[in-house]
């Protein structure tokens, strides 16, 4: 803290020298922002779950304080549920309704009264519903959905009214044709919440990245399914999600980065930004069988996480928070729920979540307007930008000097019009490249910006000012006049 | 050295700067004085030898263009987003799907090459139609259209160190009794597996469906198979019509998940398993044509090392008698293998120089291109053209691609593809429940996996073909 306010007074003091230099007549002064109505939400899908959740998987009680002490000091406002309520075995539909609803009761009630206590927000997995217009071959119609989820959420259902619960998990990578039923299944979700007083609550639905094509998307194009729905699913939800795992491994190299990452987050950036709705998405935290590599450094997680809110991303998922496996297995994510140890990557996540709550106030008073970039190299393209659809062809505000590595720079606005920027060190951090990136400000004496956590304001040099970004990082800047 | 990377940057260095803005926007894909053709391919075994061959010879002849090579590891996923957004697009391409192709295709975004490619002339009087093999003119061919073209037939059997196998006095098996006693005799000679695969994660699942199809293709013979892949009624898929995959599976479970293979095969990635192979560790591996390529250099630091590759031997019984099924034929008298269709390559229907990549495409095509490509590939393509690995054109190819240009000579190839709409929509395949040689690892009996597959086939054959 004490180190915090001494670099604050240096750069306050350095601005103020600046002014006396000559570079200006005037001391520099910083915007302020009010406390956000909502923080920037980082959600714990998995998150610690009640003991041998499944009946067989022998694992320790996770739904306890000290797990959700740490939950909160991690930074995480949200816990998603994976593992709690999983049904037992069920000879019919209405039995295994009925028994699934009764398990996920029993456990969301255990991790609501620790959740509560850190203020953190609990989606519920109830088996009855989750899925539910896939999950039942006999269930498919809206009077059979609705038949459901009034047997689930009513007066007596004790979870929703706990005051940590925030809404019930619906859907996971839908198909194509499964996004119809989905708008029933929400639609119907929606009224009967607002018959309980509890307008406001969330479905999850979270839709396929755009590697997912052929007969997961029942043959349609990637631009026909989210159209779909974000013309009928995102009026009811007021947010679009999906998730998209960046990093793979690669035998030769060791890492490979997915291509169309910034397609695929500029495409649902540019949908919320029509159709005014929350941009959700996913990073990945660990590796797994479909090829993703486990984490490197700290660099993945600020990669995934500065890039996101690049595009104005305001709750990310990490997939997953717990998992069976410890780091000596691979494939291991932020805890082992069979034994309640935590691996290296949660302190890193930690830390992350937490120097972006720091700005959280200064971020969320803007919104996300626009992409440019920069190559490194002129001869070689940075395919996630050479795909982006609709970058800027320049900023009236800012433009860019010599970047070291390819760098994405994105540009936002407040209600009054003001300007901000999120830049981006836009290399692989497996690779540890840092990017020194030179910006030249139009109509500007000096930056506000957050550094990792932490608040800088410097003059600038005839406009411009030199970044040092590590791997991975993303500093959000504010122009001052 | 045939640097043209380095060619192809430095022209681009000197042609093009004055055509990039300077950030953040689209930079121009102009080069002063060369039109440039974009071409694209999946950046895997091959590595880019038989592309940067093409594209050397191919500007060599066109001195106005400039043939940029666009390698890609994601091209499987990112090629579909960019075709529909018209953005970023190559103007040509090449994938392993050709279902996705035709899918692409029935979208609009895909230019039949019917008129422009196969009814042109591409080597002297002769058409592409004239040139390319029966079955890949018909798995190609689309309701008498033609959206791809195959890029190569893929060539599998056991990858080996020649030069080891001298040295220990090891034959090449030609049958399955000889290549039990050639892995029992590598037991008691040396302290070398017999044999290795890679069952790790994201190893193509050991390639040891190059040994259970290969069983199969040489039992069955064209005939059943053809019958078999028409799927005219699910009595294909009933045991007692499945022998050639029973004999593929016991022999998966003898070889492979028995006590000739090398320890923690089903733990090893590829490469892990193929640096096993060039370091003399194990005596054989199940791969492809692109072998040599895709381990370069480590053959590099092993320059003792002499690959090559046979065929999977044929199914014998104990008395070494080849075996057949009821009714097998082939059409040349030749032993029968499995030859698929590795990837193909389309055009977009709004490339940017469609027309540029047409001419390209109708070039790569012609004898001496197919030559050319092979020699940097070891990989035949579906054509008529010289690949006999004597002859004066082959004097500089490796003896493994000369073992498998002559795997391709001595055998009679089949490829295994079907029209029906089961297969198209994706209800069957081979196997109706996908790949089941993981189910004899898990301790299944061929027997048992051949009564599920019928099962399974006979419960949903009225919702599939009703559908």
């Amino acid at each position: 803290m004490n180190s915090k306010r001494t670099i604050i007074l240096l750069a306050s003091l350095s601005a103020l020298l600046s002014s006396c230099t000559g570079s200006s007549n005037a001391r520099l002064e910083a915007p302020t922002f009010e406390k956000a109505s909502s923080p920037m939400h980082f959600t714990a899908y998995a998150c610690p779950t009640v003991e041998n959740w499944s009946g067989t998987s022998n694992n320790v009680n996770c739904a306890t304080e000290e797990h959700y002490r740490k939950l909160a000091e991690a930074g995480f406002t949200k816990a998603l549920a994976l593992y709690e309520g999983a049904p037992g075995g069920a000879r019919t539909t209405a039995e295994h309704v009925r028994k699934s609803h009764a398990a996920a009761e029993q456990d969301a009630m255990k991790i609501l009264e620790q959740a509560e206590k850190f203020g953190i927000k609990y989606y519920v997995r109830d088996w009855s519903f989750y899925g539910l217009v896939k999950n039942y071959s006999d269930i498919t119609t809206k009077e059979q959905y609705e038949e459901i989820i009034r047997s689930m959420l009513h007066e007596d259902n004790p979870y929703i009214n706990s005051p940590s619960f925030l809404g019930n998990y619906g859907h996971d990578e839908p198909n194509y044709d499964e996004l119809a039923k989905i708008k029933d299944q929400v639609e119907i979700y929606n009224r009967v919440m607002k018959e309980l007083g509890k307008e406001g609550a969330e479905c999850v639905i979270n839709l396929n990245p755009s590697y997912v094509s052929g007969a997961g998307l029942n043959f349609h194009t990637y631009s026909e399914y989210v159209d779909y729905y974000f013309e009928n699913i995102a009026p009811l939800v007021g947010y679009g999600s999906f998730d998209f795992y960046p990093f793979l491994f690669d035998y030769v190299d060791g890492s490979y980065m997915r291509q169309m990452y910034l397609y695929n987050i500029e495409l649902f950036a540019r949908k919320c930004k029509e159709g005014g709705y929350e941009l959700r998405s996913y990073i990945q935290d660990k590796g797994d069988f479909t090829g993703t590599r486990d984490m490197c450094g700290i660099g993945d997680f600020r990669f995934q996480i500065y890039t996101l809110m690049a595009f104005g991303a305001r709750d990310i998922t990490y997939y997953t928070y717990s998992g069976e496996e410890s780091e000596s297995e691979g494939g291991f994510a932020l805890m082992n729920f069979m034994d309640g140890t935590y691996n290296w990557t949660y302190d890193l996540a930690k830390k992350v979540n937490n120097e972006v709550h720091a700005f959280e106030d200064a971020y969320l008073s803007y919104k996300w307007d626009g992409v440019m970039y920069k190559n490194a190299n002129i001869l070689i393209d940075n395919q996630n930008f050479a795909n982006l659809v609709d970058p800027l062809e320049s900023h009236d505000r800012v433009s860019f000097g010599d970047v070291s590595e390819d760098t994405l720079l994105t540009s936002f606005k407040n209600d009054e019009g003001d300007d901000a920027f999120m830049l981006v060190n836009f290399t692989d951090p497996y690779f540890k490249k840092s990017d020194t990136v030179t910006l030249k400000f139009n109509n500007a004496r000096g930056l506000l910006m957050y550094r990792m956590g932490q608040k800088m304001v410097v003059p600038l040099n005839n406009g411009e000012y030199t970044f040092k970004l590590y791997p991975g990082e993303g500093r959000f800047i504010i122009p001052i006049k | 050295m045939k640097n043209v990377k380095g060619i192809l940057l430095m022209t681009a260095l000197l042609s093009s700067v004055a055509a990039l803005s300077a950030c953040g926007s689209k930079e121009e894909e102009v080069q002063e004085g060369k039109t440039l053709l974009n071409f694209e391919y999946l950046q895997a075994g091959f590595g880019d030898a038989p592309y940067q061959a093409l594209a050397e010879a191919f500007m060599a002849e066109h001195d106005d263009v400039l043939v940029k090579l666009r390698p890609n590891k994601d091209i499987n996923t990112t090629t579909a987003s960019r075709l529909e957004t018209k953005n970023n697009m190559s103007d040509i391409y090449i994938v392993r799907d050709v279902l996705e192709i035709q899918r692409w295709a029935a979208k609009g975004w895909v230019h039949d090459l019917k008129d422009d490619v196969y009814s042109a002339k591409i080597d002297g009087e002769e058409t592409l139609m004239d040139l390319m093999d029966e079955d890949a003119l018909e798995y190609s061919k689309v309701n008498d259209h033609f959206y791809s073209v195959p890029e190569y037939y893929n060539i599998d059997g056991f990858v080996y160190d020649a030069a080891l196998w001298e040295k220990n006095g090891w034959e090449v098996p030609t049958t399955t009794k000889e290549l039990e006693e050639l892995c029992l005799k590598i037991k008691s000679d040396s302290t070398v597996a017999p044999i290795v695969y890679c069952g790790g994660p994201n190893s193509a699942d050991g390639y040891l469906y190059f040994a259970t199809d290969g069983w199969m293709t040489a039992f069955e013979g064209r005939t059943n198979l053809k019958r078999f892949y028409a799927f005219e009624s699910p009595d294909v898929f009933k045991p007692e019509n499945s022998r050639g995959k029973w004999h593929g599976l016991t022999n998966l479970k003898t070889f492979f998940y028995g006590d000739y293979v090398m320890a923690r095969s089903q733990d090893k990635d590829f490469m892990t398993a193929q640096k096993d192979i060039i370091d003399g560790k194990a005596a054989m591996m199940l791969n492809g044509s692109w072998f040599i390529n895709e381990n370069k250099r480590m053959l590099d630091v092993n320059p003792k090392a002499n690959m090559k590759m046979f065929k999977v031997p044929e199914v014998s019984d104990s008395n070494n008698v080849k075996l057949r099924a009821e009714g097998y034929a082939t059409v040349t008298g030749k032993e029968l293998i499995c030859a698929d269709v590795g990837a193909s390559y389309f055009i977009p229907e709004y490339a940017p120089h469609r027309d540029l990549a047409v001419e390209f495409l109708k070039f790569i095509n012609r004898r001496s291109s197919s030559v050319l490509y092979t020699l940097n590939s070891n990989a035949p393509r579906p054509l008529d053209y010289n690949i006999d690995p004597t002859s004066e054109a082959y004097k500089d190819m490796t003896d493994f691609g000369k073992s498998v240009l002559d795997i391709v000579r001595n055998n009679e190839l089949f490829l295994a593809f079907s029209k029906s709409p089961l297969m198209l929509e994706g209800h069957v395949g081979l196997y109706a429940k996908g790949r089941r040689e993981s189910s004899i690892y898990q301790k299944m009996t061929p027997d048992e996996v051949l009564e599920d597959e019928y099962n399974y086939v006979l419960n949903n054959w009225d919702s599939w073909t009703k559908a």
